[in-house]
């Protein structure tokens, strides 16, 4: 009797927690959803103290699920497609959020960047399609350069703005004193795995080039002769920076590009202001010791880097108002906060920022007050480029090209499976258009 | 005892819940996968598209389709080969008498019980390409960089073995049971009759694990087949699709390029595939066995 | 000593390294100060630091993930018990043949691999509200773990002597009394090992939380640990403690319940 009890009990226990309300406090009156991709946990903890002040002041709480980002464009279209989509999202890369607009996924944002006036935000950031505006951007994350000022000194290097002068460069920071064929130290580390890491770190030597994906008539230009010709040339001068590269290269992710550098395994790293935050915590002794630069051009008339930008959307749903007007609350009382998180990363978008008196008085704004001057420069000198930004108007074509892969794939058949130049390139083209047309 | 005449209905009341999970759970998705697989379907809940055997004749047209359906088989045939050989040892090995013998056998069940999760990060960290122990030590042996995951065939071995490591002690385990079965008396005849130990394992163990080696081969092969989780978590597939199989190609399908239609085909196939495995099976070696 | 001892002894030590050392490795890594973490090779654990254990109990979610891992693991073992053990003694005792396609039924469910029930599961339970819950994650698991419970109870069952029950019930017992009083306790052990199976399935099951579960609040751990690969600061010292904590509840489970675990493993191989 008493076993069957207990049985019966334990089930009926166990049963039943599943459906209880995990929290005893007060109930909020709606309970949505956010989606995070920022990983830094100040960043997160900020979030989280933004949600219960903003639940505090309305009764709607947000829970905020944080992904990490390469998987956040699943997570996000998932969300959608199962009819069960988040109220609020933040989300990186603008092509996947065009495609999620195109398909009806998104409530445009236009009236909330009108306020603010378009003319306050930067270059090349708002993209709208269709009419209307998607996101609003919040960051630029460039990806340039970051490289060892102390070593380019010891070899009496200047920035290189060459192809040419950029290998000799990587090669002459190579160190393997005992000829061992395993050096100590690494000229540059660049991922190549289907990532978003290589979209976004590898390819800027691209748009420094000139580099076209599309015409004016969305035709892909991957082999046509001129584009073929920079693409071969590419690869070339890849296929040798790989060599002075550390092993693993197809695996990396986003972190392994600040640990590799942090570490002095490599001499060269791409990145954007996180990494100075890294070094800040994990190799202070590097943080007078690096410099950063743009990509070059196989010529060395011109310098490129590559946009990252990350963004806020309101997924179309039952609670999409709420979602908006979160943002706005948010963006209006929070924003200065927000950034603080993480202030040499979170590049501002927005001109009216960079003068704003708190943001200014940062301590690492000043201590790296050089850095922020690159990083406002490259919004004025440099080609700004990205995958899924090609082609002559924001369209979800360049971001199939880039959730596709297409670009690091033609990386690893040239320096994995050694396929000759022309073929890989052949190769990207072939896929390219298959996933455009 | 059960079947009496006044107690029909209990068997039927004892069988109703898992027959109704059994139903709804398993047979109901099954057969809902096969429905979406005649469909065009990009989105969750939106509206299906009739396409009849077209998201079927579309995959046989694809390299990507039979790249998979041969890495599956690779992978399946390599991790069972080397599971049973390294099972084997190892059972011969704990069935011998020495001190630490009930340590070591707990020792060698610990892979089997690890969490995929735990075992992808485990062996990720080790083979780190910089930091890993393992490469550190392949650098220093070698002197060159062992790149594990830079090529197809790389991945693919990595994948093996870590799967490998992961599931022979559940071959292990069955082999000894098996052994222990084998009266020392037959041991003891072949010794008289001038066998050695080769010949004594060769004529006397093969043949007495016989059935269990057939099980054993059949359950881990179907089983390999469909491993999902750590071929995931270690590769994600690649590098381009090197150490995609089956479940990971419908996977691929189904939440990378919103092909639900797609991913449904690749599951039904996968799915006809075992049945027919398993049908061969149970025809060759029925349940009730006396 | 001779040879063969010492080649035993060599082969053993050899196993023991090859099963252990990545765990072990495991441990290490957990409490190694972040300095020396990415520096050269050093097999002896230390410098010791608890800094990785305190991130993850403190700043991450890890503890709700744990909470929700615990509760959906002990949910599925409890029904499967309780239902597995209903119908193996019914296809165990009964002569139709009605049972037996059950039985059939469920055994092709199992061969069957999670991915290809968890996506149209998945796009069910959408439509009936069920996904991104633990209800639903509940289910999927019981799936696995109902046609192995009812497997291994089959053969307990059909090995337990019929004539103890039928005394009983000669002796004026009820049914309900008889398998109460009699059969349960005598299968004990059968019950012990399909429960630790099905914990263990439940515990490190991936596949099924990947698609059932998207919200941090439900994730359980082998979920919470996997998206912890992704993240833009690599924390393998995180990492790392958090598999340890996952992992040691297993392995106390292999020290102290290895005799039924063992059982299950070979009597579900002999099977058949």
């Amino acid at each position: 009797m008493n076993r069957r009890k207990f049985l019966h009990g334990g089930a009926a226990a166990s049963l039943a927690t599943v459906f209880i309300p995990k929290s005893v406090k007060a109930q909020p009156k709606l309970t949505l959803r956010m989606m995070n991709m920022e990983t830094d946990p100040n960043t997160i903890e900020m979030l989280k103290k933004a949600s219960t002040d903003y639940e505090a002041k309305t009764g709607i709480r947000f829970e905020i699920d944080t992904t990490q980002p390469a998987g956040a464009f699943t997570k996000l279209a998932t969300s959608i497609k199962a009819g069960r989509p988040y109220d609020v999202a933040n989300i990186l890369f603008i092509g996947d959020v065009l495609i999620l607009a195109r398909d009806g996924g998104l409530m445009p944002l236009t009236p909330l960047i009108d306020k603010i006036g378009r003319d306050d935000f930067g270059p090349r950031i708002l993209f709208p399609m269709d009419g209307q505006i998607w996101w609003y951007p919040y960051d630029y994350n460039f990806a340039n350069l970051f490289y060892r000022k102390d070593l380019f000194a010891q070899q009496g290097l200047k920035e290189p703005r060459s192809y040419d002068e950029f290998l000799k460069a990587t090669q002459a920071c190579v160190d393997d004193p005992k000829k061992t064929g395993t050096p100590d130290r690494y000229g540059i580390c660049l991922p190549i795995g289907s990532g978003p890491a290589a979209n976004w770190l590898t390819f800027a030597f691209l748009w420094a080039d000139g580099f076209k994906l599309f015409d004016d008539q969305w035709r892909v230009l991957i082999d046509s002769p001129p584009m073929k010709a920079k693409l071969v040339r590419y690869l070339t001068f890849f296929g040798e920076l790989y060599k002075t590269m550390p092993p693993g290269m197809a695996q990396i992710g986003f972190a392994e590009n600040l640990t590799l550098f942090a570490s002095d395994k490599v001499a060269m790293a791409a990145y954007s202001g996180r990494m100075i935050h890294h070094l800040e915590r994990f190799a202070p002794q590097l943080t007078d010791k690096f410099g950063m630069m743009a990509y070059p051009s196989s010529d060395g008339s011109r310098t490129g880097v590559n946009h990252g930008y990350d963004g806020w959307v309101v997924p179309k749903g039952p609670y999409s108002q709420e979602g908006y007007k979160f943002l706005e609350w948010f963006l209006t009382e929070r924003l200065i906060d927000f950034y603080e998180t993480l202030i040499l990363h979170y590049q501002p978008t927005r001109w009216s920022i960079y003068d704003n008196p708190r943001w200014k008085a940062h301590p690492l704004v000043k201590k790296y007050a050089w850095s922020v001057d690159i990083m406002k420069g490259f919004l004025r000198n440099t080609v700004i480029g990205s995958i899924d930004t090609e082609g002559p108007a924001p369209d979800t074509r360049p971001g199939k090209v880039f959730e596709g892969f297409v670009f690091p794939e033609m990386v690893q058949n040239f320096v994995l499976k050694k396929l000759p130049a022309d073929r890989c390139v052949e190769l990207a083209a072939e896929k390219a258009r298959k996933l455009t047309t | 005892m059960l079947g009496g005449r006044s107690r029909r209905w209990l068997p039927v009341l004892f069988l109703a819940p898992g027959a109704l999970l059994t139903l709804v759970c398993v047979l109901l998705p099954v057969l809902y996968a096969v429905q979406l697989s005649f469909y065009r379907l990009e989105s969750f809940i939106g509206r299906p598209a009739w396409v009849g055997v077209g998201n079927y004749a579309q995959l046989f047209q694809e390299a990507r389709f039979w790249n998979a359906l041969a890495n599956g088989f690779v992978y399946s045939l390599a991790t069972i080969v080397l599971q049973v050989a390294l099972g084997i040892v190892i059972a011969l090995l704990l069935n011998e008498v020495f001190p630490g013998r009930a340590l070591l056998q707990g020792l060698t069940v610990i892979p089997y019980v690890l969490p995929t999760v735990v075992v992808a990060l485990t062996w990720r960290w080790l083979l780190d390409g910089s930091h890993g122990l393992i490469s550190q030590w392949a650098r220093a042996l070698i002197g060159a960089n062992v790149g594990w995951f830079d090529s197809g065939g790389m991945a693919m071995a990595v994948v093996v073995l870590v799967s490998v490591w992961m599931w022979t002690p559940f071959v292990s385990t069955a082999f000894l049971a098996a052994l222990k079965t084998i009266p020392g008396e037959l041991y003891e005849a072949a010794r008289v009759d001038g066998a050695n130990a080769w010949q004594r394992f060769a004529y006397v163990v093969i043949p007495s694990v016989r059935p269990v080696l057939i099980v054993i081969v059949l359950l881990r092969g179907i089983w390999m087949f469909n491993k999902f989780d750590i071929v995931w978590l270690l590769t994600h597939g690649g590098p381009l699709e090197a150490t995609e199989h089956l479940p990971i190609l419908s996977y691929v399908l189904t939440f990378s390029l919103f092909d639900i239609g797609g991913g449904a085909a690749v599951a039904t196939i996968s799915f006809l595939f075992l049945a027919g495995i398993v049908s061969l099976y149970l025809w060759l070696f029925p349940m009730e066995e006396a | 000593m001779s040879t063969r001892r010492v080649l035993l002894y060599v082969a053993a030590g050899a196993v023991a390294v090859y099963s252990g050392f990545p765990v072990y490795w495991m441990f290490v890594t957990s409490v190694r100060d972040p300095k020396h973490l990415f520096g050269p090779p050093a097999l002896r654990p230390g410098p010791f630091t608890l800094e990785y254990f305190s991130a993850l109990l403190g700043v991450t979610d890890f503890p709700r993930y744990f909470a929700n891992s615990v509760i959906v693991a002990a949910a599925t073992t409890l029904v499967t018990l309780v239902v597995s053990a209903l119908m193996a003694y019914a296809v165990a005792r009964s002569r139709s043949r009605g049972s037996r396609l059950v039985v059939l039924a469920m055994l092709y469910g199992y061969m069957l691999p999670p991915l290809l029930l968890a996506i149209p599961l998945f796009v069910m339970f959408t439509r009936v509200g069920l996904a991104d819950t633990l209800v639903g994650l509940i289910i999927s698991h019981l799936t696995i773990t109902l046609p192995l419970g009812v497997w291994l109870l089959w053969g307990f069952f059909k090995n337990f002597p019929v004539e103890l029950e039928e005394a009983a019930l000669v002796d004026g017992c009820s049914l309900v009394g008889t398998l109460w009083r009699i059969t349960l306790p005598l299968s004990l052990p059968g019950l012990a090992t399909t429960g630790i199976f099905a914990f263990l399935l439940s515990w490190t099951d991936y596949t099924y939380a990947l698609m059932m579960v998207s919200s941090d609040a439900r994730k359980t751990v082998p979920l919470g640990l996997a998206a912890m690969m992704g993240s833009y600061d690599l924390r393998w010292g995180e990492m790392m403690a958090g598999s340890v904590i996952i992992t040691v509840p297993l392995l106390l489970i292999l020290a102290f319940l290895s005799r039924w675990f063992v059982g299950g493993m070979t009597a579900g191989a002999l099977k058949g």
